[in-house]
């Protein structure tokens, strides 16, 4: 139903008062200090954790470290383009403004404006990637603050979120803030002259668009059959992983390893090597030398020590564990045997 | 005659261009972006348009991508 024609004018009134101002103040500089916080917080744990062998929770924060920096990559962006902000476009007149939003109801079927509330809004068609369905999305342009860089929103009419984030709703789209990309120009030009059409259609095709490259979730794991090797990070169907039986993570053929005491499969961080014999030992079947501390499967310790402490001298008794071969050794130049006199069989 | 041509390709900007009298919408799309027609949205004052329709002075010429890579 398309808009009444004096809600369209007062829009395209207050908007053209709004885009004017915009365009003679100079803008905000904002700097993002929270998010480069947020980046060095993230750097400074991930560093905690690889230097404490918590290979688990270092991957988890190298996950989240890579969002933090992308999210900082995307305030700096605007805040290039704030301060390139194009001069050379000029201000479309209310009348041309008037005819943007016009064009907006015959280019998109569900057109809302709110006086009010200073915003305008308009509903894309189904959103499809891939065969994965993401259903239609609001873009909703808040007039009144047009020169933030977050001066619109992008929100799920029904939202399909990834198993495991509540803040993604489409590969590009996080907490309805839209990463911008190659549209971060014509975006922003837009606005500025009061091209609506151009503002809503951009942003439209934009999430018609998958860039694998760089998405929030990727497309493979959104509906969850798709697994990361907790190890490596590589990307696998959930039938081809291995599962460490000790953490309970899911690993690729590559970083999966076997004890070779209880022959259970485990990951690269529940994996443990005997220091003797180099075996591939899980966590809970490996045992550390009560001398040495050092690692080593059960074949390799013999009443808890291990071979090479097993040959020191006792500090307590000056004296080695008989059994070595150096005990041995020594033994046999003594003047008299410490086991006792020697005896053999003597036939009759 | 001049028209406003407006390039949703890249950086986004609107010029007010001069065209020779008969030019059509597609051979400004030739001239103009090149490739595949099929891989934009094409507009004339706002509204599609078929791409033999003759150009008018200060018409506004739209030309947008089909396919915008976010981040």
């Amino acid at each position: 139903m398309p808009l009444p024609q004096k809600t369209l004018i007062r829009a395209a009134l207050r908007l053209h008062e709004r885009l004017r101002q915009f365009r003679t103040r100079s803008p905000d500089v904002i700097l993002p200090i929270s998010a480069w916080e947020q980046c060095r917080r993230l750097a400074r744990k991930e560093q905690r954790a690889h230097a404490r062998g918590w290979d688990q929770a270092a991957l988890f924060l190298r996950d989240s470290l890579v969002i933090a920096v992308r999210s900082l990559q995307m305030d700096v962006d605007r805040l290039c383009t704030f301060a390139d902000r194009p001069e050379s476009g000029a201000l479309l007149s209310p009348g041309e403004i008037f005819r943007e939003l016009r064009a907006l109801e015959r280019e998109f079927d569900d057109v809302t404006c709110d006086l009010k509330a200073e915003t305008l809004s308009v509903t894309t068609e189904p959103i499809v990637l891939d065969d994965y369905g993401f259903g239609a999305f609001e873009i909703k342009l808040c007039w009144g603050r047009l020169d933030k860089h977050d001066c619109y929103e992008v929100i799920a009419v029904e939202p399909n979120y990834p198993g495991s984030r509540s803040d993604v709703t489409h590969p590009h789209v996080q907490n309805n803030q839209l990463c911008e990309g190659d549209a971060t120009e014509p975006i922003r030009r837009a606005i500025a002259e009061g091209r609506l059409s151009d503002f809503f259609l951009v942003v439209t095709q934009t999430l018609g668009t998958y860039n694998a490259s760089s998405p929030y979730v990727p497309l493979g794991r959104w509906s969850g059959t798709t697994v990361s090797c907790a190890d490596c990070g590589y990307d696998m169907d959930e039938d081809d992983s291995y599962y460490c039986e000790r953490c309970d993570v899911s690993v690729c053929s590559e970083c999966n390893r076997c004890c070779t005491q209880c022959c259970w499969c485990h990951c690269t961080s529940c994996s443990r090597t005997c220091e003797a014999c180099g075996s591939d030992v899980c966590r809970r079947c490996i045992a550390l030398c009560q001398d040495c501390s050092h690692p080593f499967c059960e074949r390799c310790l013999h009443d808890g020590r291990c071979a090479e402490c097993r040959s020191l001298p006792d500090p307590a008794t000056n004296q080695t564990d008989a059994a070595t071969p150096c005990a041995e050794a020594r033994d046999a130049d003594a003047a008299v045997h410490p086991a006792g006199v020697g005896e053999a069989l003597v036939p009759a | 005659m001049q028209i406003l041509y407006i390039n949703n390709d890249g950086g986004g900007f609107a010029d007010h261009i001069d065209v020779a009298d008969g030019t059509t919408v597609r051979a400004l799309f030739e001239q103009r972006i090149g490739g595949k027609p099929v891989n934009y949205l094409i507009r004339v004052n706002r509204q599609p348009a078929p791409a033999d329709y003759v150009l008018q002075p200060g018409d506004r010429v739209s030309f947008t991508p089909t396919k915008i890579e976010g981040a």
